[in-house]
């Protein structure tokens, strides 16, 4: 126990002198989820998920047609997507060159006639997209298809009528009320006769669904702290990163290999096991402290709290251990230190990805889903975080906290087994 | 040699690595007090003879005794009785002199107060006092191979296998080292010390083993050694011997060994013990155009030479 302490106590002070590599570590956990988090916008932190679109729409019509859409664009259901501004061309051009606007739509001179004429010779939209964005143009794209569509189907049932109400909407001359009244009615006639057609397809629909929210009885602070996106990113990040900075540690063995200390304590002590279980604990304290910085600092930098903390540190701790497991087991495997460092971020990466780092295990294809992520420690972690956040209490978080501190166990009881056999056929470690 | 209590005594070591031999029934022993070298050049399995001895490396055959006690029946005592001074620096770099030497002491199973007094009793004699709280990233290597050195004798070890400590010091940082490893040898404590530098194998050891491909080619003081090859005395012939075929020098064959040959120069030793007068007269009537011959002692580069065909210094 004292040679343990001893050893403990001589790596944490190394660290101590020269913690660059795991500050290093979890700035760019932390960067990564701040980069991913503000692409989502700040409203992820409410959880509504994106920010609004910049989004201009240049008027070369100067129609009905436009003043219809600077009402629709100007609601607050829209405004909660899209943040549309009415310019010039020009202008609209500079500010996507400055990338200011994520595109611009030009409704195209003539366009109201010719569409109120039955659409048959409309000249096309002009969409110009920010070659600096992807995600956002791509959505505006589908949104003018969308509208396109809609367009076309609506000139190709309602011809005839799009001509009546163009000429009621374009009545320049005085024209008397009662002519007006029968007008409108005569137009209102006519397209409920056309909407009669297709009632069967429209109105009852045979499938319906209903969406409810459940109430939980959980207070608007705790929902918005369940769907708020930086933690649901942060528990996969998290899940990688611990791992990383376990790898960054228990890499050590491979340095201790290459200064030659490992062969000097195996020429006083003999056995490896009392090492590679220091190396061990080392690991556990050295990713535990990077837990508590990640999971405290995230939360209080990213504005959301989480809703079982003692589960959520009880896990984390379990799964600093089962890291610890982990890269000790593939570092025992790789053999040499430039081999050992390759292979271990290709398996960890190849793990955290697996395990829903990035897209949830859900989304994944089945064999994977169903087959090899629920066999992956790093899944069982970022899986119960996240479902912790979403059912809080009903989670059965300690059977999987214990699940990964039996496995970490059990790794490193075959990893030390597996180094004291490399040393005595002669490797390096 | 035998005395009646060896410290260490390895007898016919064998290692294999795959299909190399990397260390082929070396057998060799030290008595306390005595300073042993292992002369060969890299790769003669000199590093693998001190891993075999200290446990690092279990033999594919042969015996190690450390104490009277065979190594592998408790490695344990056999381990304490050792220190070990690795080729590499073997050292954290990030801790001080002082820290680096207190914790192998504690390693080796000192308390931390005689971790504490023994290091400063080491910094002391290594000269290394003013500097001891310093890191040793900021040491030079002189100092670094000292510190390397003091590690391993923290809990003051019987006998002491030193792997090339001197390698890539500067001259007086080495003459330092050695004149400490002496001290340390006039206290009792036993040497193994593995090294490339004739110079330094002439000056220090006792006795010296020359090693070669896995090897123990020979063994002894070094007057032993010289005497083995030319009986205290070689002769140094300079001339044309390019495209001379010396098979017909039939009593040249018969009277001198070969033990250098250039296109200009001729290192050979008597067979027998001869005057050196009637030596010289028979060469200097070789059938070939000389320019010189000398006589000289034979160094520990000729026995090499003499045993392996090879000049350690190419090494």
């Amino acid at each position: 126990m004292d040679l343990l302490r001893t050893l403990l106590a001589k790596d944490l002070k190394r660290v101590r002198r020269n913690p660059i590599p795991v500050l290093v570590q979890i700035g760019i956990a932390m960067l990564l989820v701040l980069v991913i988090g503000l692409t989502f916008g700040k409203q992820a932190r409410s959880g509504s998920g994106f920010a609004p679109i910049k989004l201009s729409i240049v008027d070369e019509d100067k129609s009905v047609f436009a003043e219809l859409l600077q009402n629709a664009v100007t609601s607050k259901e829209f405004a909660e997507y899209f943040d549309t501004q009415f310019l010039e061309r020009e202008e609209a051009v500079a500010l996507i060159n400055e990338n200011e606007l994520s595109a611009v739509v030009v409704i195209p001179e003539g366009f109201t006639d010719a569409f109120l004429d039955g659409g048959e010779n409309a000249p096309p939209f002009e969409l110009i997209k920010n070659p600096a964005q992807s995600l956002y143009p791509a959505i505006v794209e589908e949104g003018m298809n969308v509208l396109v569509t809609l367009l076309n189907a609506l000139a190709r049932n309602f011809g005839e009528g799009l001509r009546q109400w163009r000429s009621i909407l374009e009545a320049e001359e005085e024209t008397d009320f009662f002519s007006t009244v029968f007008l409108v009615s005569s137009a209102i006639q006519e397209a409920r006769e056309q909407l009669e057609g297709v009632r069967s397809y429209l109105s009852p629909p045979l499938v319906s669904f209903e969406s409810t929210t459940r109430d939980d009885g959980r207070n608007e602070e705790e929902e918005s702290a369940s769907f708020n996106v930086y933690a649901f990113l942060f528990a996969g990040m998290a899940g990688m990163f611990l791992l990383m900075i376990a790898n960054s540690a228990t890499s050590d063995i491979y340095r201790e290999a290459r200064f030659g200390t490992l062969k000097r304590f195996s020429a006083i002590h003999g056995k490896l096991h009392v090492l590679v279980v220091e190396k061990m604990l080392l690991v556990i304290v050295i990713t535990s402290i990077s837990a508590v910085v990640m999971f405290l600092g995230g939360s209080l930098a990213f504005g959301f709290s989480w809703l079982n903390p003692v589960a959520v540190a009880a896990l984390t701790a379990a799964y600093c251990v089962c890291g610890a497991g982990i890269t000790c087991f593939i570092a025992s495997l790789s053999g040499k230190e430039r081999r050992a460092d390759s292979i271990n971020t290709i398996v960890i990466m190849g793990l955290a990805i697996l395990s829903g780092t990035m897209v949830p295990v859900d989304q994944m294809p089945a064999l994977i889903r169903d087959l090899v992520s629920p066999n992956l420690p790093p899944a069982w972690f970022i899986g119960t975080v996240r479902e912790l956040q979403v059912a809080g209490e009903t989670v059965d978080w300690a059977g999987v906290a214990l699940r990964l501190v039996l496995t970490g166990l059990g790794l490193v009881a075959i990893s030390s087994f597996i180094f004291h056999r490399r040393m005595l056929k002669g490797a390096a470690a | 040699m035998k005395g009646a209590m060896a410290l260490l005594e390895v007898d016919g070591l064998h290692k294999r690595f795959g299909e190399t031999t990397a260390v082929d029934g070396v057998s060799f022993q030290i008595e306390p007090g005595e300073f042993y070298g292992l002369l060969g050049p890299n790769g003669a399995g000199k590093t693998t003879s001190i891993s075999l001895i200290c446990g690092l490396l279990k033999p594919d055959g042969g015996d190690i005794s450390v104490g009277g006690k065979a190594f592998w029946s408790d490695p344990k005592s056999a381990r304490q009785l050792m220190g070990v001074v690795p080729q590499d620096l073997a050292l954290y770099e990030e801790l001080t002199g002082r820290e680096n030497l207190e914790f192998w002491g504690k390693v080796a199973g000192l308390s931390p107060k005689d971790a504490k007094s023994r290091a400063t009793e080491l910094l002391e004699s290594l000269t290394l006092s003013d500097r001891a709280n310093d890191a040793v990233s900021k040491y030079s290597g002189g100092m670094k191979r000292r510190i390397n050195l003091g590690c391993a004798l923290m809990h003051r070890p019987k006998l002491l296998l030193l792997d090339e400590p001197t390698v890539g010091i500067d001259p007086q940082a080495r003459v330092n080292i050695l004149e400490f490893i002496r001290e340390r040898v006039n206290e009792g404590v036993g040497i193994l010390y593995t090294t490339h530098y004739l110079e330094e194998a002439e000056s220090l050891c006792d006795r010296i083993g020359i090693i070669d491909h896995g090897k123990l080619l020979a063994e002894g003081t070094l007057a032993d050694l010289r005497s083995q090859i030319g009986h205290d005395q070689l002769f140094v012939i300079e001339g044309a011997f390019k495209d001379v075929e010396r098979s017909g020098w039939s009593d040249f064959n018969d009277s001198f060994r070969v033990i250098q040959e250039t296109d200009t120069q001729l290192v050979v030793a008597a067979s027998e013990k001869r005057d050196p007068a009637d030596c010289l007269k028979q060469l200097l009537a070789l059938p070939v155009q000389l320019e010189n011959v000398t006589l000289k002692r034979p160094s520990l580069n000729d026995a090499f030479l003499a045993l392996t065909g090879r000049d350690l210094r190419e090494d």
